[in-house]
Order: C-alpha cells, then sequence, then structure tokens
C-alpha cells in the first residue's frame, strides 16, 4: 500500500508527510529524540543537569575540599556526601540563575565572551591573546572549549543581574543615623549577682529527705549488669626461638633467593613531545615524532633532540636523562616499553597521559643476588619470623579445635598449649576497663554474646594482631543493682542542698525584682554580704559584663520618659541569678574623634549588607518561578 | 468506504480526497511555517538586542565605576530611549538612582525610581519600588512610602517591603503595627538563613503599647 502510494501519486502526500515530520524535528530539536534520561541527574527550568557535569563539579569540589582540609591538617575530615550535595547545590543553583536571568531579558553575547577571554592574563603569551593557551586551560579542567564559553556566559549573565541588585544599593541618611542610633546604644545599668553558693551554709537537708529521694530516683543509681571472665591467650612474640645454625640458614636463603635479590635496574633518556609545547595538532605531532625518531637512526645525539623538543621540565635540562630506576616507577606504557628493550634500543614513540615520549635504554643492570654473608642479619630475622608464624598457625588451630571441642573449660586447651588461664577485673558494657590487656571492642561484644554471657561456654578466637590471639568465657556474673544508700548519700545530700539554695537565690531575686519595680532604691534594699556593679554607658559589647545580664539589660524596655525603675531577673547558667537595673538610654554617637571615618565605614557596611540581602531575595524570588527535577538522590 | 474497494480504486479514493483537502491542508502548512519562522526571527532579533544592550551596559557600568559621568549619561540615554524593554535601562535607572542619593538629590532618585517602576519589568520593578518607598521616607512623606509597600504583593521581596512599612510605621507612630511587621520581616528572613539584629533592636526600641 506505502509503495503504491509513493509511486501513484507523484510524492504528493509523501511530501507533505515529510514537511511535516522535519517541522517537528525543526520545532523540537532532533535532541528530543536521541537523548535518553538515563544521563540526566537533574532537569531546572527545561535544562539538563547530566551525569557528566555533576562529575566534573563534584571532581572540582572534592580537590579544593580535600586540598582545604590538608591544610588544617585533618585530611579525614572530608565528608563524601557533603560534597556530593554541595556538587548537586551548586550546579542546580547556576542553572537556576542562568535561565531566570535570560528570562528577565539579560543576554550575553558570544563578543562579549571573547572581550572578557582576550584579557585574561593567563590566556596571554607577551600581551596577545592566544588561543591554545586557552584551550589546554579547559582542557586541563575537563571542560570542551564550548562548555567552557557557556560557563563564561552563565557567569556573566548571572553578575549582571547580581550587580544590578548589589552593586546599585543605596542607604539614606535617615537610615544610617537610625542605625549608628541603635547598634551604638549605650545604656547605664548595674546589676546585683546572687549566686546559690551565697546559701549553701543556710541548707538544711534531713536523713529523711535524702532517703525519699534516694527512693524516687532509683533509676539513677542504678549499677549495670557486670561481669569477670577467664582467658588465654596465644601470643607468638612469646615464642623462644634459638639461632640456627649456619646450614639452616644457608638453606632458608637459598630457597628465598628471591628476597635478597637486587631488582633489575634501568638508566634511560628521554623526549618528551606534546601538542602545548608544538602548538600542533595530533597528527603533526606524530610527524614530528616519526621525524626526530628518523634523525636518531641515522646517528642525532640524543640530548641535543631533547634539549630543543622534549617537554618534560624535569628532565630536559639534563639532555632528557632520566637516570636510574627500577621497574613501576614510571607511568605502565612507558615502564612496559622500557623494560622490553635491550641496553643500547631506541623505542616510541610510546603514547601516555602526558604525551608522546621517544626513548633510549642507554644501560642495564640485571637482577643481583647478594651474597649471603652481606645478607645474613637479615637472613636470620626473616628465618625466625617464619618459625613464630608457623608455630602460631600451629598453636592457633589448637586453641581454636580445644576451645571448641570443650565448651564448657579452657583448661584442656590451657594445658595442651601450656598456657596460664588469667582472671579479669570487673567490667561492663559501657566501662570496659576492667577487661586489662583483653580490652577492645570485639572483646566486650564476645564477653556479652549469648553463648558466652547465656551459655557460659568459651568464646571464638578474638584476635589481637596477626600473631596474637585470645579465648575467653564468662567467671562471675552480676545483675544489674542499685548502689547502696551509704556510698551515695554524701552526693544526694550535696544535690539537695544546691536546689535548696537555688530556690532561695530566685524567691530573694524575685522579691528584690518586685520592691525595685515598685520604687525603692536598689541600694536600700537589704541584701546581705551581695553588692551591685554598676556598668554606666555599657555598649552592646561590653566584655566585662555577663552576656547573660547584658542581654537582658538591652531587651528592657525603656520608656522615653522613664518614671520609675526599669528591672528584670535573669537566670546565669543553672543555679545563679541577677537582678539587672536600666537607670537611662542613649542613642548611640560614634566618637567625634573618628566620627567621619566610622560614618562612612558604617554606611559601607550597610550598604553591602542591604545589597546582599536584595539579591538574596531575587535568589529565593528566582527558585520560586522554577521548576526544579531531581532525579536521583546521589 | 467499501470494504471490498481495490487498491486502484483506493488509490483513487485517496487522490480525491487530497484534491478536496489539500487548500487547506497547503494552508495550515504555511501557516505554521510562515509562524515558526517568524517567531525564530523575532527571538532572534529580541536576543541579538538583548546582546548589544549588554555591551552597551558593559560600557555604561566602565564608566560609572570609574565617574566618568558624561560619558556614562550618553549611553545610558542610548539604552534608556532604544532598549526601553531590556533590564539594562533598568538597571542603569538602579545605578543612577544610587548616584543621585550620594549627591542628596532625592528629587532625581525619585524620577528614576518612578521611571523603573512606570517602564521596567520583573525584579527591577520591585527592587525600585521599595527603593523609591525609602526615599519617600528620607523625603518625609512617610504616607506616600507606606502607600508604596501596600500597594502590590512582592512574592519572596515581601521581608524588604515589611521592614520599610516598619519605619514609615514609626514615623506615622502606629507602633504596635510597625513591631508587627518588624518582626515579620525579622523572620522571613530567618526562614532564609539570615540574621538581622538590626531588625530585632529596631523593634524592641519601639514604645510598648
Amino acid at each position: 500500500m506505502l509503495q503504491t502510494i509513493r509511486s501513484k501519486t507523484h510524492g504528493t502526500i509523501a511530501w507533505v508527510v515529510i514537511i511535516l515530520i522535519g517541522f517537528v524535528f525543526a520545532i523540537w530539536g532532533i535532541e528530543g529524540y536521541i537523548s535518553s534520561d538515563s544521563n540526566q541527574i537533574a532537569r531546572v527550568n527545561g535544562e539538563v543537569i547530566t551525569d557528566q557535569d555533576f562529575q566534573r563539579t563534584y571532581q572540582h569540589v572534592m580537590r579544593q575540599q580535600q586540598m582545604a582540609a590538608m591544610m588544617q591538617g585533618q585530611p579525614a575530615a572530608v565528608n563524601d556526601q557533603q560534597i556530593r550535595d554541595q556538587a548537586l547545590n551548586g550546579l542546580v543553583n547556576e542553572k537556576l540563575l542562568t535561565t531566570v536571568a535570560h528570562k528577565q531579558g539579560f543576554a550575553i553575547g558570544k563578543d562579549q565572551v571573547d572581550n572578557l577571554l582576550r584579557t585574561l592574563p593567563q590566556f596571554q603569551e607577551n600581551g596577545e591573546y592566544v588561543p591554545a593557551k586557552l584551550e589546554a586551560a579547559v582542557t586541563s579542567m575537563g571542560y570542551s572549549t564550548l562548555d567552557f564559553r557557556q560557563a563564561v556566559q552563565n557567569d556573566l549573565m548571572i553578575g549582571q543581574a547580581r550587580g544590578a541588585i548589589v552593586d546599585s544599593s543605596f542607604v539614606l541618611p535617615y537610615e544610617l543615623d537610625k542605625a549608628i542610633a541603635l547598634l551604638e546604644q549605650t545604656r547605664d545599668i548595674k546589676y546585683l549577682m546572687i549566686p546559690a553558693a551565697e546559701y549553701m551554709a543556710e541548707a538544711n537537708v534531713s536523713d529523711a529527705d535524702i532517703r525519699a529521694y534516694y527512693d524516687a530516683h532509683s533509676a539513677d543509681f542504678m549499677l549495670p549488669e557486670r561481669m569477670t571472665v577467664q582467658s588465654i591467650r596465644v601470643n607468638g612474640r612469646d615464642y623462644t626461638i634459638d639461632t640456627p645454625d649456619d646450614q639452616t640458614l644457608q638453606t632458608y636463603y637459598d630457597a628465598h633467593s628471591a628476597v635478597y635479590t637486587e631488582p633489575e635496574k634501568r638508566h634511560a633518556m628521554h623526549i618528551l613531545l606534546t601538542t602545548e609545547k608544538s602548538g600542533g595538532d595530533e597528527a603533526s605531532l606524530n610527524a614530528l615524532a616519526e621525524k626526530l625518531m628518523q634523525e636518531l637512526r641515522q646517528g642525532a645525539d640524543f640530548a641535543t633532540l631533547a634539549k630543543e623538543y622534549s617537554a618534560d621540565p624535569g628532565s630536559t635540562e639534563n639532555g632528557g636523562d632520566l637516570g636510574w630506576f627500577g621497574k613501576g616507577a614510571m607511568v605502565p606504557e612507558f615502564d612496559e616499553a622500557v623494560f622490553k628493550a635491550q641496553a643500547g634500543d631506541l623505542v616510541g614513540p610510546v603514547k601516555t597521559q602526558f604525551g608522546l615520549h621517544i626513548i633510549k635504554v642507554v644501560e642495564v643492570q640485571p637482577g643481583q643476588l647478594r651474597p649471603f654473608a652481606d645478607v645474613k642479619d637479615q637472613v636470620i630475622k626473616d628465618w625466625t619470623k617464619a618459625q613464630r608464624e608457623t608455630r602460631f598457625a600451629s598453636d592457633l588451630a589448637q586453641l581454636e579445635t580445644l576451645t571448641f571441642e570443650n565448651p564448657d573449660s579452657l583448661e584442656p586447651a590451657a594445658k595442651a598449649l601450656n598456657l596460664e588461664i588469667k582472671e579479669s577485673k570487673e567490667f561492663s558494657r559501657d566501662n570496659s576497663k576492667g577487661l586489662g590487656e583483653l580490652n577492645k571492642p570485639e572483646a566486650v561484644q564476645a564477653a556479652f554474646s549469648d553463648a558466652v554471657f547465656l551459655d557460659g561456654h568459651n568464646s571464638a578466637v578474638i584476635s589481637y594482631g596477626p600473631i596474637d590471639a585470645a579465648v575467653l568465657r564468662k567467671l562471675t556474673y552480676e545483675e544489674p543493682r542499685l548502689e547502696d544508700y551509704d556510698t551515695v548519700k554524701d552526693s544526694i545530700k550535696q544535690k539537695l542542698a544546691l536546689e535548696q539554695a537555688t530556690k532561695k537565690a530566685h524567691a530573694n531575686s524575685e522579691t528584690w525584682l518586685a520592691a525595685i519595680q515598685q520604687g525603692t532604691a536598689p541600694d536600700q534594699i537589704d541584701h546581705g554580704k551581695l553588692t551591685w556593679v554598676p556598668a554606666a554607658l555599657s555598649t552592646r559589647y561590653n566584655m566585662a559584663v555577663p552576656p547573660e545580664v547584658l542581654d537582658a539589660a538591652f531587651a528592657l524596655h525603656v520608656p522615653a520618659e522613664k518614671t520609675g525603675n526599669v528591672a528584670s531577673v535573669v537566670a546565669i547558667g543553672d543555679n545563679d541569678y541577677a537582678v539587672v537595673v536600666v537607670d537611662a538610654v542613649h542613642d548611640g554617637k560614634l566618637d567625634p574623634k573618628f566620627g567621619d571615618e566610622m560614618r562612612a565605614e558604617y554606611l559601607q557596611g550597610l550598604i553591602m549588607f542591604k545589597g546582599e540581602l536584595d539579591y538574596q531575595l531575587y535568589v529565593a524570588q528566582a527558585r520560586k518561578d522554577s521548576e526544579i527535577e531531581i532525579k536521583e538522590k546521589l | 468506504m467499501n470494504a471490498i474497494a481495490t487498491e486502484e480504486e483506493r488509490v483513487m479514493m485517496l487522490k480525491v480526497w487530497w484534491q478536496r483537502n489539500r487548500g487547506w491542508l497547503l494552508g495550515l502548512v504555511v501557516v505554521f511555517v510562515v509562524g515558526f519562522f517568524g517567531y525564530k526571527y523575532y527571538s532572534g532579533e529580541q536576543l541579538k538586542r538583548a546582546e548589544q544592550a549588554s555591551l552597551l551596559f558593559t560600557d555604561f557600568f566602565g564608566a560609572y565605576e570609574a565617574n566618568d559621568m558624561e560619558r556614562a549619561n550618553t549611553v545610558a540615554a542610548q539604552l534608556q530611549k532604544d532598549y526601553k524593554n531590556t533590564p539594562y535601562a533598568n538597571s542603569v535607572a538602579l545605578f543612577f538612582a544610587q548616584e543621585a542619593v550620594d549627591q542628596n538629590d532625592l528629587a532625581k532618585a525619585d524620577e528614576q525610581l518612578s521611571w523603573v517602576i512606570h517602564n521596567g519589568a520583573g525584579f527591577a520593578k520591585d527592587i525600585a519600588r521599595a527603593r523609591l518607598a525609602q526615599v519617600k521616607l528620607a523625603q518625609q512623606q512617610p504616607d506616600e512610602a507606606l502607600k508604596l509597600v501596600n500597594e502590590i504583593s512582592p512574592g519572596s521581596y515581601q521581608p524588604l517591603y515589611d521592614d520599610i512599612k516598619g519605619d514609615a510605621l514609626v514615623e506615622l507612630k502606629r507602633y504596635s503595627e510597625a513591631r508587627t511587621a518588624y518582626i515579620a520581616a525579622l523572620e522571613a528572613y530567618r526562614a532564609l538563613g539570615f540574621e538581622t539584629h538590626l531588625l530585632q533592636f529596631k523593634a524592641d526600641a519601639l514604645p510598648q503599647g
């Protein structure tokens, strides 16, 4: 049927259909058909954030954080999830602010991006803009040039919107005056500290009170369940191993000759070719490599060519000489090429992450077995270590078998292995110090495991190192119990006394406050040995006054026409109180000595703060206006 | 349609259908094509204009920062005349308002900000309104200021408006309303992660009741 249409209608209908299909492509763009969803991790106002975008930003943030953590000497402080969140947030914010700025009508053309790139010294040589430098820098950051230009464009656009708000911010004189009056406000205050300690002597705590408290709070005086254990331990370091005769050592040396062989070393030179240095593309770089190989085969001096062409900063000075090195010291491709060749061979070009290498292997020093006499001390050490390990392996096997086959006693294993059964001191889950030299989380866990704790069996083997292991079993067990009244009596008494004293201090503070508020002059109040501390002209930042007092003093409302006393009570810590009195409030003024300068600084600070707040509101609005869709939790 | 129509007949029918309908179908295609390319052309032109305005604005900002007001004025005039509906024309007015406040020329600041409110769009309009209200306060016209910030509902910019509303209400001695406005602003900023002590101090300093 379709074939018929095509042949008999001279393509008219097909033409219409094709136009319609073509139309769809033109409107939605071809990528609508070929991009797969799996690569997207977020969508912001229809713009896609791909996994590549994320990885790039993630790596970037990670490097920054690692660097910062290293500087502070805390390399472990880097939190991966936090960095993932930060990277994703950054990307979403960038997309969000770009799309919103675009919608507002901000636009950055290609010319403007160029104008900026041209002026950056990083991309210049002798004051001239060199596109190759830009390309190299951009590639090393993991961007394509196109991506990078897009990023610059976005940055400029976001910056324009931000600048329009932040940089145009202003503060009017009345605002500045008000701000200074409030921020630099001073108050004449005085305060009476009423510490609970003052009333400790008056406290009256009877034995009945203590007993009642003890009975009512028995949960606070519970001792946790505790146990003691028996244990046996095999430690390979305790074995006595006699120094063997030379015959034994010689046999060991022969059997392990590889260990006593100095590895093979090679001496090589190289020329590193990079597009960065040559300024050309891949193909021309290959051609250059071939040309140099040719010249070298015809007897050209390697060092001379290295000095002229090599881009390796470390070796170029020495004519490309890398000195002696062992296997594995260089990047794998280079390493393999060098160690496959013979002395005097010219190898290459070899491609590595750095570029193209032309290599000359100068000398080869094969692996050399060191004479027995030279390494005898090392052989003794190695032999002894091997002895310990063998013996430990067999002891461990016995320990495992005997403690498992006799779950109700450590005796058989102790006897067979000639070990002493030791007893621990008392310990609990939370405080396991009593385990002594066996103390480690695995041991506590084993001791309180069902098999040991409930069934009374031997524990499994607990490892304390490569040649160190122990087994334990329950010796005694004590259930949780209430601490004896006599042991805790004194501390309860102290606690109750402090409660009484605190109450007294609080009651006094409230009584005196009431009197002051009714018009009694503060110094007319009978407050025993306590004294009023004056702090006239106190600022909001007065370090001499306790912060709680200062906050209370500045929170007090003082009418413009003050009649009577203005005061309040504030708690300081858990047990102390203070009565705070404000005598007068003075509008803030700048010290006339630095008045103009300070005023200008205040103005600058306020303008910046206001501009930043305005911008944050813009960001909040942008967020509200945007469709943000995060595909998955990263 | 006849269920047993032959291939020939079906082709005939299609041909007839096409003869009958091609007029409006082709018309539709033409409308689509013209509309699509027209839109493409229009948005391309708009973008080009915005990019030109952007370059001019960069020029303006350089001059403004360097205090070369003569050059800044020339470029600004062009932006406000030829690129009136771009955000760059608005930005220029915001900067001129700042300059006017610096020079203590409140009438001029008023004029620039009013221009944005009447000619601008988007964020600039909301920001300009708040800033104009502050200029009104500085001109001792708290009623005008209050009217400006009460007239519209500015979305996320509400705390900015509430702060100014508080200032205006203090001038009008409506203290308890002022306190409500300050506290609303304080809490909105706090929800965004900003602690604004000054707002707290302003609220604390109000006469009771």
